[in-house]
């Protein structure tokens, strides 16, 4: 706080009277503690640069106090303000009375019983003032807030309202979740809404006729004015608080199961521990004589080898058995009820024991020798006798152990040696792998040795070859040159086949063998040599060719795919075939032979003009090898799904091939047909027209899409193509797009003229009421359309930014035309002819209407539709946005608003290359 | 709805309103009720006079006095009309209908600062002192002065008995206490007493309790006096007050007695309000030396500077830069 300068006197001022402070209480009895004033006195700041200084300020009253103002007593006797008495004047009349100041006496005595009631007497009772909250209250506002509590907390929240909006209108009801678990705490806050004072009397209403009143679920409601939270939040803390110590108890409890549980694992953990230590002790004890977890592996057999310490004998057996060796047969093998001593004593007859001992739990062998021992052990372990399997321990004393066979190796010898053998083992493979193997493996697939590998390989693959066509040779008297040709490997072979014959021969001259390619050394000093082959070859190659060039012509003139050589005319023909070859052979064979390189067709086939279709395919296999070669080439094709009978599919395909070609050859010859058999040709070739049953006839009737039509019909085709925008350079047609120009300054001047003549005329007439717009009008003329039924074409060229036509039609409002166009829809005219202008006008040209309604829309379109006003009317107009040629059909954008909905879309059929498809 | 007033009634008042209409921080100097207890006036010397309506607890009307300035603004036995001393240019006693805002009659006589009014409820009548050495008495239906008392001091005090028949006139520097006859209030005072139990120049208001027994004698020290009102002897001494900040301007006292006269509320240094019960009175031999019985906490850091009581209403108007409503809490 700021003090004023002024402001501050100090409170506790000395005072000269007294001699001391105002609030020494030392001259008075002290007052009550509790009403000490103890605090610090409230320090006030007061502003008085903000008001003017007046009289009664403190200083200007101290300076009045030196003036002395002379007056005298009066009183006043006449007072014409009161009582107006004529006679005495307007004037008051006042008398003096300081001369003869009289003593009066004390008038209320006598005024207090003369005045029967005073206005201020000591009242009984006070009216008490009802304030409304307003911005001037001190405090909060009064609580419209009501804490509700002690309801199940699965009551909806809508009962608690429908309970307490009969006191008010509820702003706000809300229930308080656990803040933890967000599960309701069963506790609400509720608002009643409206200004401060209606909505505090609401609530305090609701408090009083619900408080421990209302029932829900059971319970007593129990609710409260909530101010600031308070209520709240003793309410909410005890909830929680109450919650928590449930909470608090649960987990108690179940901490106390939790140990119980814990309590009872810890005694089955003790239990199981001391099996567990038991079983070890049992274990250590079997492991300090037998050796049951050795790394060594023993049989099943080999494994009942015990030590003598590691059995508990009976009672007293210890005696008879005196440290011997013994077979044990237990009592569960062989049942020593059933069983006689006698009858094992027969069993084992054969064996050098010297005692029986029957035991409960079996029967003991004993054997002086332990090589007895284990002899018997060996031969009579798990022997069938009667019902029973004669499975025995074979018990040695404990120092005899290294005596029996397997003593070695259980022994801590045999242990360490068994080690040493596993890890020998392993070392040995690794070294064999690392060391061994893969060098050999690297040596094998080095790449330098590949040629010599090759070439070993080819010539084993040759030497069986050479054995297996000597063999054919034998059957069909065919030469050598058939095993050379068919030497010649297959990749080589198709590259050549692919090249026309002249080709051949270049590539010939640049063929070098494979050997020397892989071979550089060799390459290098045969380079001399290899120049005289090659020459050679070239010769041969010419002749060669020569000579299958005859076979081919031969071949295909008795048109068969396959060269069977069975049939007796092949034979011999082949037979006379074979001479010249052999002669060609004898003659170059020493030079060609060595080299395989050379790839030579039987049959010259010309690729370059193949059709990939069946009849060119068949053409080219001509023999077995070549079908052979064909399946391997088409062996990784996936199996056609389509075609399920071959022949059929291949009669069909034959037919149609053979119609194309006469359609051909008719067009050829009748050129007037040539577009009707282009018709049909377009549709024998239009795979979407193909239909299930072969014939249209047979399919009956359908309706053929319009996108599929405009791929076939003549009229439709033009739209595919790119709209006619060539412009005519024609020195007449040049003119004519100039003189519109000229033209529109007469029409204009005529115009004149006319309105002049009218003038003079005088009177209206509609005679000379004239449509200046159709002077304008550009020669125009409907006709069939590619984009939709018919269209608007121009008969001359027309300029671009040239008016074309008036959109004419009926002038009707917005209304009638929703009407109209709901009519039109319904008796079935499918095209709108509507317009729009504005918003209230439209222009129809449906029923009574000029020839431009006929134009098109098009997404690249050559003309635009404008709304110009002629004489204060807005009419629509066409003109053109480029230069149109004649008979281009005119078009216009439309313009529609877009549908979001799909199916109400109109498909845009203008083919124009920046179609987007839709026209609205 | 008359509600009986109890100890318990008057003891739980507590600020209900607070209006800070005057110009913030500056000093309000006077406040009064209406004798019907409906109306309160407030002047400060922001120069301005504030009417509020105490049934509703509602800020009326301002009106600015802005050329003479305003003290003393007392409400007129007719309705909404009120008389107030100027202090600025004159000293001129302005009688303002508080309806129109217009004047209805100067009251011209003083030629000094006018340091108390006391409006009679009972007649037209009205009292003033001024620095002048002179009591006036004044009709409020009349522009003329009806008497005139010249005294040997500076008035600074006065105040009317219930049945308006007696005036007190307490001097500043000579510290006399007299009554007069109003009826023949320019004869010698039939009973005159030396306050010299009271510092000179200390008494800020004198009050006729409405039982019609005591004078309160209001000062600007910690003590406050009850006398008796027929022989102005010294009846009680009421210490215990915290004492209040001083201010440059004056005011119209912060003691005020409750309607039924048992309780006196007076405002203490430290915005509490005190309150000593005068029915304590009658154990203790006379003159004794009352305590505050309770001390009522105000919330709104305001400082009771000037207390006065309602004459009809459970209200208790106080008031310094601000006013403050005092109503008993439900």
């Amino acid at each position: 706080m700021v003090f004023h300068r002024n402001a501050y006197r100090g409170p506790l001022r000395e005072d000269p009277q007294y001699g001391g402070l105002h609030r020494s209480h030392g001259r008075y009895p002290t007052p009550p503690d509790t009403i000490r004033s103890e605090s610090s006195p409230l320090l006030r700041y007061y502003d008085y640069s903000s008001v003017p200084s007046q009289n009664h300020r403190a200083d200007k009253r101290a300076a009045e106090v030196g003036k002395d103002k002379q007056h005298r007593s009066s009183r006043i006797t006449y007072d014409p303000d009161l009582r107006k008495d004529p006679s005495k004047g307007s004037k008051p009349i006042y008398i003096f009375t300081d001369r003869d100041r009289g003593l009066c006496e004390d008038p209320r005595p006598k005024a207090l019983q003369k005045i029967p009631k005073l206005l201020r007497r000591p009242h009984t009772s006070l009216l008490i003032p009802k304030y409304k909250y307003d911005k001037y209250s001190v405090g909060p506002e009064p609580s419209s807030q009501l804490v509700i509590w002690n309801f199940p907390t699965t009551t909806p929240l809508v009962i608690i309202r429908n309970n307490f909006a009969q006191f008010g209108k509820i702003s706000d009801l809300k229930g308080i979740d656990d803040p933890l678990t967000a599960v309701p705490l069963g506790l609400c806050v509720l608002d009643y809404d409206g200004d401060p004072d209606s909505a505090h009397q609401a609530a305090t209403k609701a408090v009083a006729a619900v408080h421990k009143k209302l029932q829900i679920g059971g319970q007593y409601l129990r609710c409260g004015l909530n101010n600031n939270d308070q209520l709240f939040n003793t309410i909410y803390n005890r909830i929680l608080d109450t919650k928590k110590q449930q909470l608090i108890k649960e987990k108690e409890e179940r901490r106390r199961q939790q140990e119980l549980q814990m309590m009872q694992k810890r005694d089955e953990q003790k239990r199981e521990r001391e099996e567990q230590r038991r079983e070890r002790e049992e274990r250590k004890k079997l492991n300090r004589t037998g050796r049951d977890q050795l790394p060594v592996k023993l049989s099943a057999h080999d494994r009942h080898v015990r030590t003598l310490s590691s059995v508990t004998l009976p009672f007293n057996f210890d005696k008879h058995i005196a440290n011997r060796p013994f077979l044990l047969i237990p009592d569960k093998f062989v049942n020593t009820r059933n069983v006689n001593s006698s009858d094992i004593r027969k069993l084992l007859s054969g064996h050098n024991f010297d005692r029986i001992l029957t035991h409960k739990s079996g029967f003991y062998v004993v054997f002086n020798n332990i090589a007895d021992a284990e002899k018997c052990f060996d031969e009579e372990d798990g022997r069938h006798f009667s019902k029973y399997k004669l499975y025995m321990d074979f018990v040695v004393p404990d120092e005899l152990m290294n005596q029996t066979k397997i003593g070695e190796r259980i022994g801590h010898a045999g242990q360490a040696k068994a080690v040493l053998i596993r890890e020998f083992h392993d070392y040995l493979l690794k070294d064999l792998r690392e060391k061994v193997i893969g060098p050999k493996l690297l040596s094998l697939l080095d790449s330098n040795k590949y040629k010599s590998v090759l070439e070993k390989y080819l010539k084993e693959k040759e030497d069986t070859k050479e054995t297996k066509a000597d063999s054919l040779n034998g059957h069909v008297g065919v030469s050598t040159f058939t095993v050379q040709h068919q030497s010649i490997p297959i990749s080589s072979l198709s590259a050549f086949r692919r090249k026309p014959v002249e080709k051949k021969y270049k590539r010939k001259l640049n063929a070098v063998p494979m050997a020397h390619a892989l071979n550089y050394s060799d390459n290098e000093s045969e380079d001399g040599d290899q120049n005289k082959a090659s020459k050679k070859q070239k010769m041969l190659a010419i002749e060669t060719t020569s000579s299958s060039d005859e076979e081919d012509i031969q071949d295909l003139s008795e048109s068969k795919v396959t060269s069977q050589p069975t049939s007796p005319e092949s034979l011999d023909r082949q037979n006379e075939e074979s001479e010249p070859v052999q002669k060609k052979d004898h003659l170059v064979s020493e030079l060609y032979k060595p080299s395989h390189d050379v790839g030579r067709t039987v049959y010259d086939d010309d690729y370059s003009q193949m059709d990939f279709d069946l009849n060119s395919l068949q053409a080219i296999i001509h023999d077995d090898e070549d079908f052979a070669f064909a399946r391997k080439a088409f062996e990784d094709l996936p199996k056609s799904e389509e075609i399920k009978d071959v022949k059929l599919w291949a009669w069909k395909h034959k037919e149609y091939v053979k119609k194309i070609k006469h359609l051909s050859s008719m067009a050829e010859t009748s050129a007037e047909d040539a577009e009707a058999i282009e018709f049909s040709q377009e549709i024998l070739r239009n795979d979407k027209l193909h239909n299930s049953t072969g014939s249209f006839r047979t399919q009956g009737y359908y309706k053929i899409p319009d996108k599929i039509k405009s791929e076939y019909l003549l009229h439709r085709r033009k739209a595919h193509k790119p709209l006619n925008t060539v412009q005519n350079e024609d020195e007449g047609e040049t003119q004519a797009i100039q003189s519109s120009r000229v033209n529109r300054a007469n029409n204009r001047r005529f115009a004149a003229d006319i309105s002049a003549q009218k003038q003079m005329l005088g009177s209206e007439t509609d005679i000379l009421d004239l449509n200046q717009l159709t002077k304008r009008k550009k020669p125009v003329q409907f006709a069939r359309s590619a984009i939709h039924n018919w269209g608007l074409y121009a008969l001359e060229p027309i300029a671009a930014k040239e008016m074309i036509i008036e959109y004419v039609g009926e002038r009707i409002r917005q209304q009638v035309a929703e009407v109209r166009e709901k009519k039109y829809l319904r008796s079935g005219i499918g095209s709108s002819y509507l317009f729009r202008i504005d918003e209230n006008t439209v222009i129809d040209a449906s029923k009574k209407g000029g020839i431009a309604r006929f134009i098109n829309h098009c997404c690249v379109p050559s003309c635009t539709a404008k709304i110009i006003k002629v004489e204060g009317k807005k009419r629509i107009v066409i003109y053109a946005l480029r230069d149109i040629a004649a008979n281009e059909e005119l078009t216009y954008d439309y313009k529609f608003e877009r549908e979001t909905n799909d199916e109400e879309r109109i498909p845009c059929l203008c083919g124009a290359p920046g179609c987007k498809g839709y026209l609205n | 709805m008359a509600t009986p007033i109890s100890a318990n009634l008057l003891l739980s008042l507590k600020p209900a309103k607070l209006f800070n209409n005057h110009v913030s921080n500056t000093p309000i100097t006077s406040i009064d009720f209406d004798h019907t207890g409906q109306f309160l006036l407030t002047a400060g010397v922001d120069e301005s006079i504030h009417l509020y309506d105490v049934a509703k607890g509602k800020h009326v009307k301002p009106i600015y006095s802005k050329k003479y300035g305003c003290h003393l603004a007392k409400l007129a036995r007719k309705e909404n009309t009120c008389v107030f001393a100027s202090t600025k240019e004159n000293d001129t006693i302005r009688y303002l209908s508080l309806h129109d805002n217009s004047f209805i009659r100067y009251f011209k006589g003083h030629t000094a600062l006018v340091t108390d009014l006391a409006m009679a409820d009972l007649n037209h009548m009205f009292v003033s002192a001024a620095y002048d050495h002179t009591v006036r008495l004044w009709d409020t239906r009349s522009a003329n002065c009806q008497a005139t008392l010249v005294t040997d001091d500076r008035p600074s005090s006065i105040a009317l008995d219930p049945s308006n028949t007696v005036v007190a006139i307490h001097n500043e520097y000579s510290n006399v206490l007299s009554l007069h006859a109003v009826a023949h209030i320019t004869d010698r005072p039939f009973t005159t007493v030396v306050c010299d139990f009271a510092k000179p120049s200390s008494v800020t208001k004198i009050d006729f309790l409405n039982n019609n027994k005591y004078i309160l004698i209001t000062t600007n020290s910690t003590e406050h006096f009850l006398l008796d009102a027929f022989n102005l002897s010294l009846v009680a001494r009421l210490p215990g007050q915290l004492p209040l900040i001083e201010r440059e301007y004056p005011d119209t006292g912060n003691l005020t007695v409750s309607p039924d006269c048992r309780f006196i509320f007076g405002g203490n240094g430290d915005g509490s309000v005190l309150v000593w019960d005068l029915k304590l009175l009658s154990t203790q031999s006379l003159p004794a030396v009352l305590y505050p019985v309770k001390k009522i906490e105000n919330e709104t850091k305001t400082l009771p500077r000037m207390l006065l009581f309602d004459p009809q209403y459970c209200v208790m108007a106080s008031a310094d830069s601000e006013l403050c409503l005092w109503t008993p809490s439900s």
